[in-house]
C-alpha cells in the first residue's frame, strides 16, 4: 500500500517540477528562438512585429555560406584549429602549474599564487593594444600564432585544476614517493589520469570562450585567411545596408558548433566543474 | 648522394624566391575596407571583376577590417611597422587623421603625373576631400542626409505625398498630423522621428552655412584649435529643436546612430525620418510594397537658412607602400572603382550615389533612376549645395562626434539645459583638441 | 592504485633524476610555461600600462609628454569618472547577485532526476555557449523601442536601451542571461556534493522544504556561492561586448561602466593615457574587493 502512495506522490511531483520549470527554460530560450525566427522569415515580416514567421526559407544561410563576400566554412575551420590548440595548450601548462602549487613546496609560492590571481583582474583592454604592437613587432600579424600563443595559459585553469588537485589525499603522494616516482612521474601516471573530469571541463570551458572571442581576433587577422568565426558574422553587418535576416542567420550558423560542442561535452563539463568546485 | 639532392632542392626553393620576378606574374596589391552586408558583397564582386579584366597584370586581394573605427585602429598599429595595405577605405571624420599621419600618398600626385581630367569628379564631392588646391583621397562611397519619408501615410492623412517638410517648423506642422493616438491616448505612431547622429549635427551646421571649428573650418594649414559652433550659435539652434521635439512629445527616443529609426521607419512606426541616401537600396528593399518611399532634401533647421550639406562615407586612400609598381597598380585600381559604369553598379547596389559625373549618361543609370526616382533626390541636393559647404576637418572628429550624441541624449533626459549643453560640449571637445595638438 | 605503488623499484627514496639542485627548481620549472606566456602577454604590458598612465600619448599610442599623476587627477576630478564608478558598482552589484540567484532558482529546479531534466538542465547551462556579442544582436531585436519583442508582449512604448531608467537594467538583463549558465553548472555542481543524511535527519525531525534550504542546503554549499561570486563579480567588471553593440554607454552616462570608458579613451579618442589611468584604478578597484571577499570568506564560509 506504502508504495503505491510513494510513486503517485512522485509522479506528481515530477509533473509539478517540469512545469515550475517550463516558464523559465521559455524564458531563457526565447533569445535564441527568436533570433532563428528572424532568420527564416520573409524579410516583409521582419519589420511587421511578427514572432511567428508565416514561411520558413534558409536563403540567408545559403547567402552566408555562398556568396563570395564571406568565407563561412573557412571562418568555423579557424575558429576549431584555434579554439583545439589553446585548449590542449592550456590543459599543459595549466596542470604543471597547478601540479606545482598544490603537490610541491617552494619559496614564494603564496606569492606567485597571488600573482598568478590578480592576472584575472586585469582588464582586457589594457594588455590588448601593447599585446598588439608586440605581435606587430614581431611579424606574427594575420597567422595563427597571433591568435593561439597569448592564450597559452590562464589563471582561471591554473585555479580549477588546483583546486581539483588539493582534494587528493596526502597519502596519495607519500605512498608514490616511497617508492621512488618523481613528480613528473606523478603527475602523469596518477594525478593526470584521475583528473579527467576536471580536465574535460577545463578544456570544454576554454575551447567555448576561445570560440567567443572578437576583439582580440578583429585586429591581429586581416584576411579570410585566418579570420575566426565571431568577426565573420560582423561582416554580415554594415552600418548602411541593413539586412537583420542575414545577421540574424550568422548569429545562428556561429552559435551552432559551440552549442553542439557544449551539449556533446555537457556530461564532462558539469562533472568535471562539480569535482573541482566542491572542494574549497 | 641524398645530401646533394637535397641541397639542389634547397638551392632551387631558394632562388624561386630570390630571383627577380618573372614579368608573368601579377603585381599584388591589397584592398583594405569596412562595408559589410549588401554593401561589402557588391564590393567584392567589383574587385571580383577588376580581377578578370586584369587578369596576369593586377591582383587585388580584398580585405574586410570590421567597422571604420576598428579599420583606423588597425591601420594606427600595423602603420608603425609597415603599411597594410596599399589602398584603404577611411571614413569621412578619419580625414584630418591620415592627413596628419604623414602615411597617406596624396592621388593628387598620380594626378598630377599622368594628367588625370579632374573635372570627371563632381566638384562638390572632391571639395570636401581636398586642401590647399591637394586631393589626398579619391572619393568612393558618397553619401548625404536626406529626409525620407512614408508617402502612403501622408496620402492617408491628406497631405500632398509629393511635397516633403523642408524645413523644421514644416516638420512639427506635419508631423501633428500624422500622430495616430489609440483609445488610450497612447502614441501608436509618430510623425516624425529621427536617430541621435552626430553626423546630422554637422551637417545643420552647415545648413546654417556656419562653421564647426576655426582655421577655415579646419581646413587651413593649420589645423583647428577650437570649436566655433558654440560662439556662432550654431549647437544652440540644433539643440534647441531636440528638445522642443522631445518637450512637446513629437518624438520618441530612438537610440544613438540610424539602427533604430530605420527599423522603426521600414514597420511604419514613424512616418518621416532622416538617413543617409546609403540606406535607400536597403530601405527599398526592406519596405518592399508596404509603402510608397519618398525623399526630399535633408531639412533646415529655420525656414531661411542658406546652407548646404557636406559629403558623408568614406574615401580611398593611398598608403605610402614605397613599391613604384605597387602603386601605379593601386592608381589604376582606384580609377576603376571610380569609373563611370562601376559607379552606376555600386550606385544601383547601394545607394551611394555616383562620385563620377558621367556616370548620369549611362543606360544603367538611367535605368534604375526611372525604377526608383528617390535615388535623384540626392543628386539634385548634392547639386543644389556648394564647395563652400564641403565640412570640416578635425582631428577628434570620432571623440567629438560621440561627445555631440552623449550631449544631446544629456539634454533630451533634462540633465542639462541648451545653454549649459553648448557649454559643456564645447569645453570637452576643446580640451580634446587641446590634447591632440599637444601631442601630435 | 596498488599494482603502480608497487611497480616501482627503487628502494631508496631518492624521487628525482636530477640531483639536488634539480629538486630546488623543479616547483619553478614546473610553473614555467604558464609563467613565460603570463610575462609576455599580461606582466609585461601591465607594467606599460601602468607607465603609460603618466604620459599623454600621441595618436600612435606612444609616450609624448610626462603627464606625471595629471591623468589621475583629471579623472578624480571628472564628474564622468565619478558617474562611471557608480554605474560600474551598480552594473557589478546586480548581476553578480542576479546571475547567482537564477543560477540557484535552475539548480534547484533541477536539484533531482525526473523525465525531461536532462533536456532541461542542458537548455539552463546553455548561455555558456553563446559569445556575448551574438547574444547581444539577438536581444537587440527584444528591446528595440517600436518593434521589439518585450515592446510587443507586454503592449508597451519603454525605450528599454534609449532612456536612462532603463537602459542599465537592459544590459543586467543581458549580462545575468549570459552568466546564468555558468552559475547553474557550478550551483548544481555544488548541490550534488551535499549528503543525502543531511537532508534525511531534517526530514525526520520534521523540516519543510524552505526550512531545509536555508538551514543546510545555503550553508553547505556556501564555498560554491562565494566562489561563483567572486568568478561573477570579476566578469561584470570585464562586461563590455554587451554595452559596446547596445548602448554605447548611453544614454549620457547610464551604462558608462569602466571597462567601457577604457575602450573608448583607447580605441576612439587615441587617448591611451587616460585609458591606462582608468585600466589602473580598475585593476586597483577590483583587487581590493577580491581582497575584502576573502577576508569575509573566513568569516562565514562553512566547510
Amino acid at each position: 500500500m506504502k508504495r503505491l502512495t510513494m510513486s503517485k506522490k512522485r509522479k506528481l511531483n515530477n509533473i509539478a517540477l517540469v512545469f515550475m520549470n517550463l516558464p523559465i527554460v521559455l524564458l531563457i530560450l526565447t533569445p535564441l528562438i527568436y533570433t532563428l525566427a528572424i532568420s527564416v522569415m520573409p524579410p516583409s515580416e521582419i519589420y511587421k512585429n511578427t514572432l511567428i514567421p508565416s514561411t520558413v526559407s534558409f536563403g540567408n544561410y545559403v547567402r552566408a555560406f555562398t556568396n563570395p563576400a564571406y568565407s563561412f566554412s573557412k571562418y568555423i575551420q579557424n575558429s576549431f584549429v584555434v579554439s583545439i590548440s589553446v585548449m590542449l595548450g592550456q590543459m599543459f601548462t595549466c596542470s604543471l602549474a597547478a601540479f606545482s602549487f598544490s603537490f610541491l613546496e617552494f619559496k614564494g609560492k603564496n606569492i606567485l599564487f597571488l600573482l598568478v590571481l590578480s592576472t584575472m583582474m586585469v582588464p582586457g583592454e589594457a594588455t590588448i593594444i601593447a599585446n598588439y604592437l608586440s605581435i606587430s613587432r614581431w611579424g606574427w600579424r594575420n597567422s595563427y600564432q597571433a591568435l593561439i600563443v597569448p592564450y597559452l595559459t590562464s589563471a582561471m585553469g591554473i585555479f580549477l585544476l588546483r583546486q581539483h588537485y588539493l582534494a587528493f589525499p596526502k597519502e596519495l603522494r607519500e605512498a608514490s614517493r616511497i617508492d621512488g616516482c618523481s613528480n613528473l612521474r606523478f603527475l602523469n601516471s596518477i594525478v593526470l589520469p584521475l583528473s579527467k573530469p576536471a580536465l574535460g571541463a577545463l578544456g570544454a570551458y576554454v575551447f567555448l570562450n576561445t570560440w567567443n572571442q572578437y576583439m582580440w581576433p578583429l585586429l591581429v587577422t586581416d584576411s579570410d585567411a585566418y579570420r575566426t568565426v565571431q568577426v565573420g558574422i560582423s561582416m554580415l553587418y554594415d552600418i548602411d545596408a541593413e539586412a537583420l535576416g542575414l545577421m540574424m542567420a550568422g548569429v545562428i550558423i556561429v552559435i551552432v558548433p559551440s552549442l553542439s560542442i557544449f551539449v556533446f561535452m555537457q556530461k564532462q563539463l558539469i562533472n568535471g566543474l562539480m569535482a573541482g568546485a566542491v572542494k574549497g | 648522394m641524398k645530401k646533394m639532392l637535397s641541397l639542389c632542392l634547397i638551392l632551387a626553393l631558394f632562388a624561386g624566391l630570390v630571383l627577380p620576378v618573372n614579368a608573368e606574374n601579377p603585381v599584388e596589391i591589397i584592398f583594405w575596407h569596412s562595408m559589410g552586408g549588401v554593401n561589402g558583397e557588391a564590393i567584392v564582386k567589383m574587385v571580383d571583376d577588376f580581377n578578370k579584366a586584369n587578369e596576369g597584370k593586377i591582383k587585388v586581394n580584398v580585405e574586410y577590417q570590421g567597422t571604420y573605427d576598428d579599420a583606423i585602429n588597425k591601420v594606427k598599429a600595423a602603420g608603425m611597422s609597415a603599411m597594410p595595405a596599399d589602398v584603404m577605405q577611411i571614413y569621412d571624420i578619419g580625414s584630418r587623421f591620415m592627413i596628419d599621419s604623414g602615411w597617406a600618398l596624396p592621388v593628387q600626385e598620380m594626378i598630377d603625373a599622368e594628367n588625370y581630367d579632374i573635372s570627371q569628379i563632381e566638384p562638390n564631392i572632391a571639395a570636401y576631400y581636398t586642401i590647399d588646391n591637394k586631393l589626398y583621397s579619391m572619393p568612393f562611397n558618397s553619401s548625404t542626409p536626406l529626409l525620407y519619408y512614408n508617402k502612403t501615410a501622408f496620402a492617408e492623412a491628406g497631405l500632398d505625398p509629393d511635397t516633403p517638410p523642408t524645413n523644421f517648423d514644416e516638420i512639427i506642422e506635419m508631423a501633428e498630423k500624422l500622430t495616430i493616438k489609440d483609445a488610450d491616448g497612447k502614441i501608436t505612431r509618430w510623425g516624425y522621428g529621427m536617430g541621435n547622429y552626430g553626423w546630422f549635427f554637422e551637417q545643420w551646421m552647415g545648413k546654417m552655412g556656419l562653421h564647426y571649428v576655426n582655421n577655415d573650418n579646419g581646413r587651413s594649414e593649420e589645423p583647428a584649435t577650437k570649436v566655433v559652433f558654440d560662439e556662432n550659435g550654431g549647437a544652440a539652434e540644433v539643440f534647441k529643436v531636440w528638445k522642443k521635439l522631445f518637450d512637446e512629445g513629437i518624438i520618441t527616443y530612438l537610440g544613438r546612430g540610424n539602427t533604430d529609426a530605420k527599423a522603426a521607419f521600414i514597420s511604419g512606426d514613424i512616418v518621416i525620418t532622416l538617413e543617409s541616401t546609403a540606406a535607400l537600396k536597403s530601405l527599398l528593399t526592406n519596405v518592399g510594397d508596404d509603402f510608397e518611399i519618398g525623399t526630399g532634401f535633408f531639412p533646415n533647421i529655420h525656414p531661411d537658412d542658406k546652407g548646404g550639406v557636406s559629403i558623408g562615407g568614406g574615401s580611398l586612400w593611398m598608403l605610402q607602400t614605397g613599391d613604384d609598381a605597387r602603386q601605379k597598380a593601386a592608381w589604376e585600381f582606384i580609377k576603376y572603382m571610380i569609373s563611370p559604369d562601376v559607379q552606376a553598379f555600386w550606385n544601383a547596389q547601394t545607394g551611394y550615389f555616383p562620385i563620377t559625373v558621367a556616370t548620369h549618361e549611362l543606360d544603367a543609370f538611367k535605368e534604375n533612376l526611372e525604377k526608383y526616382p528617390q535615388f535623384g533626390t540626392a543628386i539634385r541636393q548634392l547639386h543644389s549645395t556648394a564647395p563652400e559647404y564641403a565640412g570640416s576637418l578635425l582631428s577628434v572628429f570620432p571623440e567629438a562626434r560621440s561627445l555631440v550624441e552623449t550631449y544631446t541624449e544629456r539634454l533630451i533626459n533634462g540633465e542639462v539645459t541648451v545653454d549649459e549643453a553648448v557649454e559643456k560640449l564645447a569645453a570637452e571637445v576643446n580640451s580634446a583638441i587641446e590634447i591632440y595638438n599637444l601631442t601630435n | 592504485m596498488q599494482k603502480q605503488v608497487s611497480t616501482a623499484s627503487k628502494s631508496v627514496p631518492h624521487t628525482s633524476p636530477g640531483g639536488r639542485l634539480y629538486d630546488k627548481l623543479e616547483p619553478y620549472l614546473f610553473l614555467l610555461p604558464a609563467f613565460s606566456v603570463f610575462s609576455v602577454f599580461l606582466f609585461y604590458p601591465f607594467l606599460r600600462t601602468i607607465y603609460l598612465s603618466f604620459f599623454l600619448t600621441d595618436k600612435f599610442g606612444n609616450a609624448k609628454v610626462f603627464w606625471g599623476v595629471r591623468n589621475y587627477t583629471d579623472l578624480f576630478a571628472s564628474s564622468s569618472f565619478w558617474a562611471s564608478i557608480s554605474v560600474t558598482f551598480q552594473f557589478v552589484l546586480i548581476v553578480a547577485f542576479g546571475s547567482l540567484i537564477v543560477g540557484m532558482i535552475t539548480s534547484l529546479l533541477t536539484a533531482r532526476e525526473y523525465p525531461g531534466s536532462t533536456i532541461i538542465s542542458a537548455s539552463y547551462a546553455m548561455p555558456v555557449a553563446i559569445a556575448s556579442a551574438a547574444a547581444s544582436m539577438a536581444f537587440r531585436m527584444v528591446f528595440h523601442p517600436t518593434n521589439g519583442l518585450l515592446n510587443i508582449i507586454f503592449g508597451t512604448q519603454i525605450n528599454w536601451l534609449g532612456s536612462p531608467e532603463w537602459a542599465l537594467f537592459s544590459v543586467s538583463v543581458v549580462t545575468i542571461w549570459l552568466q546564468s549558465g555558468i552559475n547553474f553548472i557550478f550551483i548544481s555542481a555544488g548541490l550534488r556534493g551535499v549528503p543525502d543524511e543531511l537532508y534525511e535527519s531534517a526530514s525526520i525531525d520534521g523540516a519543510g522544504y524552505f526550512k531545509k534550504l536555508f538551514s543546510i542546503t545555503i550553508p553547505s554549499i556556501s564555498p560554491t556561492l562565494f566562489f561563483q561570486v567572486i568568478i561573477n563579480i570579476i566578469n561584470a567588471f570585464q562586461s563590455f561586448s554587451q554595452i559596446r553593440l547596445l548602448t554605447q554607454g548611453g544614454p549620457g552616462d547610464a551604462t558608462n561602466v569602466i571597462v567601457y570608458a577604457i575602450y573608448r579613451d583607447a580605441f576612439f579618442n587615441f587617448r591611451f593615457g587616460t585609458a591606462a589611468a582608468r585600466s589602473i584604478i580598475l585593476f586597483l578597484i577590483i583587487f581590493i574587493i577580491t581582497l575584502i571577499q576573502f577576508r569575509f570568506e573566513k568569516r562565514s564560509v562553512h566547510y
